[in-house]
């Protein structure tokens, strides 16, 4: 029996030796935990020269050391995230699109859906939830640009019920002012003063509804609204990302880019948190446009590394040709 | 004595044939009704005649367009409207490649014809850049060697130095000069 068991049994006595084998391993603990309080208050070395420099005021300085921890924090979950869904994996529904991955896309998965205008974003996305909704599964369409009307009526185009998928429960467009969320998050983080663990859920979702399928239209909508507090949207997008982690919803995460793709986004953080990026290309092609789409990254899976050949057919939507190779250009 | 077009196909499978200039118009119906006698289904790919005047032309060189099917690359440039008919699908554009390719793989899996009358790379080197085009025909050609279709491209006689038709000794199994 160990000295730690007998001291709760009452009718034992300890022995002189006993109780000071036991003081021996408070004091080891105590000094085990003050080195760890000393550590985490230790600030990272870069910015304790930014702090000597005078770059920083004593607000940004702990702004960053929070920053860093949330950081780590992203960085210890990246492995959870690749071990925890790797068994588990989805389809999208879309023909031709599913034959360029292994398996699917690993369930839980966050992904970029980046493209120009007029690449097919957004069909891209309401069909996904259409075809998950119709199996049964809680979906939710969150738009931060075009309204529901006009979203349910690229549905219709396609034909599809949205309808029938908003009486059964199981799919839901809600339009969100970016604006608003900004205003949100910064009261979130003002109540919080400081504390950059807010809680983004009560902005998003709509009270008991748990999605299994996330579209988000667009990521670059809601940072044109923090336009000028890029601090507070990098906060917001990882906290974002937590909670699409947290409800474990595979989700797709629409951004604008530039037709001739520069970059993927403006800050850069998103396909750093993301699991997968998927390109959708609009090219031009003498008079006319090519559309093409591209798995350019995803955790968790193998996949086709090439461009193939899409198109946008009616009563169809995208349909993804992963033989065909794209001919745009000149 | 005039080529035998079909003899001289016999035992290939994809051959660039080189037209004279002059008698561009002509020769291409001349091959279109050869063709008809010999096999069930053709596909057609034009890229020169709008859907409706190729159909009138063949018609009104007795040819049996029943045994036709058509892809239409330039039809829907000129009338945006144009929906295409039951044997013909529409391409966009002529500088569309990847539609076309697809196109050409959607009929070999459905109607799977016997053969593909390609008209013609020299007018797909009005829209494309020799190399594109190479690339295309390329692809397009190592698809058609999965399949027993047979398939003639046609170039024009003024094009024989081009680059990309000088590629194409490589790729095809023959060359034949229709005169």
């Amino acid at each position: 029996m160990s000295i730690f068991s007998k001291l709760f049994k009452k009718e034992e006595k300890l022995t002189q030796e006993q109780v000071d084998e036991i003081e021996e391993k408070v004091q080891e603990t105590m000094e085990k935990y003050s080195k760890e309080e000393k550590l985490s208050a230790e600030l990272p070395k870069h910015i304790e020269k930014k702090v000597e420099q005078g770059k920083i005021n004593p607000k940004q300085k702990e702004i960053l050391k929070q920053r860093e921890e949330v950081h780590e924090t992203i960085k210890k979950s990246e492995h959870i995230v690749k071990d925890k869904h790797v068994h588990e994996f989805v389809k999208t529904g879309i023909l031709g699109f599913d034959e360029l991955l292994e398996h699917g896309i690993p369930k839980g998965a966050a992904t970029l859906l980046c493209g120009g205008p007029g690449s097919g974003k957004t069909i891209f996305g309401l069909q996904i939830l259409n075809n998950a909704a119709s199996r049964g599964e809680k979906c939710i369409y969150m738009t931060f640009e075009e309204n529901e009307e006009k979203l349910r009526q690229h549905m219709e185009d396609f034909g599809w019920d949205w309808r029938k998928l908003e009486k059964q429960g199981n799919f839901v467009i809600k339009r969100y002012d970016p604006f608003q969320i900004t205003r949100s998050v910064e009261a979130l983080l003002e109540k919080a003063k400081g504390e950059l663990m807010i809680d983004v859920s009560p902005v998003l979702f709509p009270e008991g509804f748990k999605p299994e399928w996330v579209v988000i239209d667009s990521v670059t909508a809601i940072a044109s609204a923090f336009y000028g507090r890029e601090e507070t949207y990098r906060i917001y997008i990882e906290q974002l990302f937590r909670l699409l982690e947290t409800i474990g919803a595979t989700s797709f995460l629409i951004t604008e880019s530039t037709q001739i793709l520069v970059k993927l986004t403006e800050s850069g953080v998103e396909e750093f948190l993301a699991d997968g990026v998927i390109i959708l290309y609009n090219i031009k092609s003498g008079n006319v446009r090519e559309s093409a789409i591209e798995v350019l990254k995803l955790r968790g899976t193998s996949f086709q590394k090439k461009i193939v050949a899409m198109k946008v057919e009616s009563n169809k939507g995208i349909v993804v040709y992963p033989e065909q190779e794209v001919f745009g250009g000149t | 004595m005039p080529l035998d077009l079909i003899k001289e196909v016999e035992g290939v499978q994809i051959v660039l044939v080189i037209l004279p200039n002059e008698t561009y118009s002509n020769s291409i119906m001349e091959i279109a009704k050869l063709l008809s006698n010999k096999f069930d289904s053709i596909c057609y790919v034009t890229m020169n005649k709008l859907y409706d005047g190729l159909i009138k032309n063949l018609e009104n060189n007795k040819v049996n367009i029943n045994k036709f099917c058509f892809i239409d690359t330039i039809t829907k440039t000129a009338d945006p409207n144009f929906k295409g008919a039951k044997n013909c699908r529409r391409i966009s554009s002529p500088s569309n490649l990847t539609e076309i390719s697809l196109s050409i793989g959607q009929e070999l899996k459905t109607r799977k014809p016997k053969c593909i009358l390609y008209d013609s790379l020299s007018t797909m080197l009005f829209y494309k850049e020799d190399q594109i085009v190479t690339q295309f025909v390329h692809s397009l050609i190592s698809k058609l060697r999965l399949t027993d279709c047979i398939t003639l491209f046609t170039a024009l006689e003024g094009d024989t130095e081009k680059q990309m038709i000088q590629n194409l000794g490589m790729l095809v199994d023959k060359i034949i000069h229709y005169k």
